[in-house]
């Protein structure tokens, strides 16, 4: 099975049933997955912060939820994917919770909803907050989405 | 501070010189430069017997850091444009790469992790110090680079009890280098520490490298440990090479105001770090071939 890694601000598609997509090592960042069960298409973006205000130039939209969620789910739309079909999950947005300074995962959370709900969609199942690691797996064969903390057994979301 | 009496952390500074010794070459560069009457070229010579060192040196003087508008191309022209210091710690940094580049089990960290972590904090490091006008940031790099190296040690020499840690740890309510203290006495930064005192490095690097989880403990005059403490936290919420203790850390809040930094910098210094990431091309030629 080939293992396709999406890094920090990347995003990754694939209908091919032997591929999975997977983001690892998911802090405050928030990893949102998609999956289409009539055509197989799955894809993952890697969020690493919630707004691009902070660049003068839209250079690196995806990094950013409110720049990058579009593009995504633009591409998914491009490459076939129907959003009727499909399933939309996030995980990640983990926090340290001494400084609210650093509460950046709750805000990639929050605002990961907001864009979607601009194209009036919705997450139907998360694994967010908290202090843990984790890792997102979309198994494309399958259509099984699992989020994993290190240490502890996946969960199907 | 460790008790004196804590056999386990005893045992394992013994075998430092063991278990992560330091290549000759290095250890010479650095008795040689801490003579300031010694030649530069002695310092060649020492450098050009190690092929494999010296190649690793060159790329690191050609590397955009430096910003030399002509290639460096020999050994004894990168010794007279970095000098002494710069030469000293691009050694050592070419040496940690390849002693950070290792899977740890024990804390959940794959073959990679490791390496990036201390590679974006190390970057993270010398970006704080640049904004703070810091003379040396390049030592200041070399600090974020090591700031985990007790933990390559403790993974390897401390198994048994490392059980235990993650035992506390999974409980919950403390970030993993208090689930250390609690169960081993002392943490993966006083494994560091003792390294880097083995290996000769400043006061300055040994007191980073001990208290990057507590900078309230470093010397009051040490303005690098609030550096790499920062850092660390960063690249640890962006989630770039983290394990067992996933983000759980404390922020000392003494750090963010020995920096003056408010909120907009963190998301500037993210910004920045994933920057450098993208086009430093010191990552993928010092990654060991897995």
């Amino acid at each position: 099975m080939a293992e396709i890694k999406v890094k920090l601000a990347e995003m990754r598609f694939s209908n091919k049933p032997d591929d999975s997509i997977v983001a690892h090592g998911l802090g405050a960042c928030v990893a949102l997955a998609i999956y289409d069960s009539t055509t197989y298409l799955g894809g993952l973006i890697h969020i690493v912060m919630p707004s691009s205000d902070v660049q003068s130039k839209n250079e690196y939209p995806i990094r950013f939820a409110d720049t990058g969620i579009p593009l995504f789910l633009k591409e998914f739309m491009q490459q076939g994917g129907n959003f009727a079909a499909c399933k939309i999950v996030i995980s990640g947005g983990a926090s340290m919770p001494s400084n609210s300074m650093f509460n950046i995962g709750d805000q990639n959370v929050v605002a990961v909803k907001k864009a979607l709900s601009k194209f009036n969609l919705s997450v139907s199942s998360e694994d967010v907050g908290g202090n843990n690691g984790r890792t997102l797996n979309i198994n494309i064969k399958k259509g099984i989405i699992t989020s994993k903390v290190f240490g502890c057994p996946e969960r199907v979301l | 501070m460790v008790e004196k009496d804590n056999v386990l952390y005893f045992r394992i500074v013994n075998k430092i010189t063991e278990l992560m010794p330091l290549p000759g070459t290095i250890q010479k560069i650095i008795d040689l430069t801490r003579n300031p009457d010694t030649q530069l070229k002695k310092i060649s010579d020492a450098l050009e017997s190690d092929e494999a060192m010296a190649s690793k040196v060159l790329k690191l003087a050609n590397s955009s850091f430096y910003g030399f508008s002509k290639q460096v191309k020999t050994i004894s022209h990168a010794v007279v444009c970095l000098g002494f210091n710069t030469i000293k710690q691009m050694s050592l940094t070419a040496h940690s790469f390849s002693v950070l580049d290792q899977k740890l089990d024990g804390y959940y960290l794959d073959k990679g992790s490791m390496f990036q972590h201390s590679f974006g904090t190390a970057l993270a490091s010398r970006l704080l110090a640049t904004k703070m006008f810091y003379p040396n940031a390049e030592e200041v790099y070399l600090m974020g680079l090591l700031h985990d190296v007790g933990k390559v040690i403790l993974n390897q020499y401390a198994a048994e009890e490392f059980k235990k840690v993650v035992e506390l740890y999974n409980q919950g309510g403390i970030a993993f280098y208090e689930a250390e203290r609690q169960i081993l006495g002392f943490d993966h930064g006083e494994i560091g520490a003792a390294v880097c005192k083995k290996w000769n490095l400043s006061d300055d690097i040994v007191d980073t490298i001990r208290c990057h989880h507590s900078p309230e403990e470093a010397s009051s005059s040490n303005l690098s440990v609030h550096m790499v403490h920062i850092a660390n936290i960063i690249v640890t919420i962006m989630g770039i090479g983290i394990g067992a203790g996933g983000i759980d850390q404390k922020i000392s809040e003494k750090s963010l105001a020995a920096l003056n930094l408010k909120e907009e910098d963190i998301s500037m210094l993210m910004m920045s770090i994933m920057d450098e990431l993208e086009n430093d091309e010191t990552l993928s030629s010092f990654r060991n071939k897995e």
